[in-house]
């Protein structure tokens, strides 16, 4: 059995009258990326916060490397690397002083820190904006510095809490290849996200979360399993009869048909040769149609099965 | 870790224009508005002239033969000489009087009498005068009297400790009355140190901040951290103390004294003190940033207040009503330092000051860090 890095049982942790966490159970093994998919306002911010010792809870547990964890875990604390949500830097330190203030922290050893310092630098490629104060960089770049201020002292476990919220396509990717680089190199990550694609990109295990609650967990493959759809069928049609719509409607593996604005939906729950078979009827019928798309379910259909909402409402 | 951290706040506190205006530019604009303002005060209070005042003989003054011999005496002419005095009729007095051209006048009856308009240096003086006299007077009687084979070694002693009295009367230094505006603005450089004190508090609750948050999860101990901030706090407002103070003496001209080191002395403790006042304010509750810096400012400059920085004479009005409360208004600690140092001869209220400057900061720290001391946040 692999070795659990993080285990969470039972957490509960009110806001007054808020219910934040509610009986949240979590398990984060060694070596993967875990995460925690859902909308703002779903508790995964609260979750980590309770796990690094900063938010007092009502109920549960929480051991992080086999020991509990409290304010003062600083044997723990010094295996974990943080990326908050907001860029929490000095406005007044080039980006290489802020690097090496917080690594600092973590490091006494000169030596190292200035080794550690150089290869975070290099890592979120800011060696071009060493001297520039945090002001002066862009907000996709203001990002990697944060990234970079989080992780310099090569840490065991990364917490990284939506890193890449207003950061243009071009630093996302840089920053999740950067995650998955550290993942490569031992680091066990925890990564906070509502943006689906993301999680689905770099996540073995992901845990799905609504209002304070876990609803699923596993890989990705493994919650699509769990929702009924398996397929996802759009076509172009201009006209449509009502015995047509009934008649794809009675095809084997469909569960749902919709026709709006010109647009055939149909839902399979299974099955490999639906698209060629709703095709096979149109034309048999001979109704014209135009653009087809087939697609597999994402996270967002689990999300909306689940829950009856989208992952973004 | 902790010269680490020193080291690199102290490099983010000089560069944060914001804390340099206010801590290092404000007062110096502030001093040069003071110096311009004075003007003509502070220069013609350089040299000390002689208090202008009537004498007004009644018919019962012939008890008061002694006062006019003195009175005489201390018009002198000559760098020691005290009084200007004129003998006119009472009617003339107050005529004279009202149209300012003397500060008070002498009314000899029975005894002493002193009329003046309004409350003053000279006016203190004058008084001053005829206090010691009738003090005199009535030691002289009651030897006559009980011990009259004394009474040679009595006036000798006498007409001695006048003449010292009229050497000392206003320090060794020559005090300036405008001066202490100057302790007053120094006191305030010293108390905006509370600016830098916030800023440590803020920067050690995850609640407040994420910079705080940020060194909450890290393995950097919180009271190490918040020593480290303060003591960046605490060296950069005495270096905002040492400018202010240089650009008074070097560029303004204005002499604060001659004990260099007991005034920095002093400047340190109240830099210590305002610093911790800013830590303390920033402790409390879950007030937001901008409503502790708001009471940060107006604590500052309540204190200032009342030790004399708007009204000159406040501190005065203070001592006379509610004379525990310049005992711990911090301003009026440090300011009071510096008063001492250039009126007393002894160091006794300076070091009173200074001590209660430092015990009022411990338990300023005492009680920041009780407060922040708290591990776990119930939100963030």
């Amino acid at each position: 059995m692999e070795q659990s890095i993080i285990e969470i049982k039972n957490l509960v942790k009110r806001y007054k009258d808020l219910l934040a966490l509610d009986h949240l159970n979590m398990e984060v093994r060694k070596g993967e990326v875990f995460g925690l998919l859902g909308p703002n306002g779903s508790g995964k911010t609260t979750a980590i916060n309770c796990i690094l010792g900063l938010l007092s809870y009502d109920k549960g547990e929480i051991r992080v490397f086999g020991k509990p964890m409290e304010a003062d875990s600083y044997e723990s604390k010094r295996e974990i690397g943080v990326v908050m949500q907001n860029v929490a830097v000095f406005n007044e330190l080039t980006v290489i002083e802020n690097i090496d203030y917080f690594c600092g922290l973590y490091v006494r050893d000169k030596k190292e820190r200035k080794r550690l310092v150089e290869e975070a630098v290099q890592f979120v490629e800011l060696e071009e904006f060493r001297k520039f104060y945090p002001p002066k960089l862009s907000g996709g770049l203001l990002r990697r510095l944060n990234i970079a201020c989080g992780i310099a002292h090569k840490p065991k476990l990364i917490f990284l809490d939506e890193p890449t919220v207003a950061v243009d396509p071009q630093s996302r990717n840089k920053i999740l290849e950067g995650i998955l680089e550290l993942n490569r190199q031992g680091a066990t990550v925890v990564y906070t996200s509502h943006y689906m694609e993301e999680v689905e990109r770099i996540c073995s295990r992901i845990l799905i979360m609504d209002k304070g609650r876990p609803l699923a967990t596993g890989t990705k493959e493994e919650l699509k399993q769990m929702i009924k759809m398996g397929e996802k069928i759009t076509v172009d049609v201009s006209d449509l009869k009502r015995e047509e719509l009934q008649a794809i409607r009675n095809m084997q593996h469909v569960f749902q048909v919709d026709y709006t604005d010109g647009k055939l939906y149909v839902q399979c729950s299974g099955g490999s040769h639906n698209l060629v078979n709703v095709l096979g009827y149109l034309s048999e019928r001979e109704v014209s149609f135009g653009r087809v798309y087939s697609e597999l379910p994402t996270l967002n259909d689990v999300f909306l099965e689940i829950t009856g909402k989208q992952l973004r409402d | 870790m902790f010269w680490h951290l020193y080291k690199y706040y102290f490099k983010a506190s000089i560069r944060n224009k914001s804390a340099i205006f206010w801590c290092f530019a404000f007062p110096l604009i502030l001093a040069s508005l003071f110096y311009f303002g004075f003007g003509n005060l502070l220069n013609d209070s350089e040299e000390l002239k002689a208090v202008p005042v009537a004498i007004v003989e009644t018919k019962a003054a012939k008890g008061a033969e002694g006062f006019k011999q003195t009175a005489e005496e201390l018009s002198k002419k000559g760098e020691d000489q005290l009084l200007k005095v004129q003998y006119t009729s009472l009617k003339k007095a107050e005529k004279l009087l009202q149209e300012g051209k003397i500060d008070g006048f002498y009314t000899l009856g029975d005894n002493v009498r002193l009329t003046v308009k309004e409350n003053g240096i000279n006016q203190t003086i004058l008084k001053e005068v005829s206090d010691q006299y009738i003090q005199m007077n009535n030691m002289v009687r009651q030897t006559i009297k009980e011990h009259p084979e004394g009474m040679e070694k009595l006036v000798k002693a006498m007409s001695q400790n006048m003449v010292e009295n009229q050497q000392i009367s206003l320090g060794n230094e020559d005090a300036n009355m405008m001066v202490q505006y100057f302790y007053a603005l120094l006191a305030m450089v010293c108390l905006y140190g509370g600016f830098m004190g916030l800023q440590s508090a803020l920067h050690a609750q995850a609640n407040l901040s994420d910079i705080a948050a940020r060194k909450a999860v890290s393995p950097a101990e919180k009271l190490k951290s918040t020593a480290a901030d303060f003591l960046v706090g605490v060296t950069v407002q005495f270096l905002a103390f040492l400018v202010a103070i240089g650009y008074m003496w070097l560029v303004l001209k204005i002499d604060l004294g001659s004990q260099a080191g007991f005034i920095l002395l002093a400047g340190f403790f109240g830099c210590f003190t305002g610093v911790s006042i800013g830590l303390f304010i920033g402790s409390i509750g879950r007030m937001s940033r901008d409503t502790k810096s708001g009471l940060n400012i107006g604590i500052s400059m309540f204190f200032c207040f009342f030790s004399g920085l708007m009204v000159g004479n406040m501190k005065d009005i203070v001592e006379k009503h509610v004379p525990i409360f310049n005992r711990i208004n911090p301003a009026a600690l440090i300011t009071d330092c510096f008063y001492s140092l250039n009126i007393y001869d002894d160091l006794s209220v300076y070091f009173r000051s200074c001590i209660s400057l430092i015990i009022i900061s411990v338990l300023l720290c005492l009680g920041s860090f009780f407060m922040m001391r708290r591990k776990k946040y119930a939100s963030i």
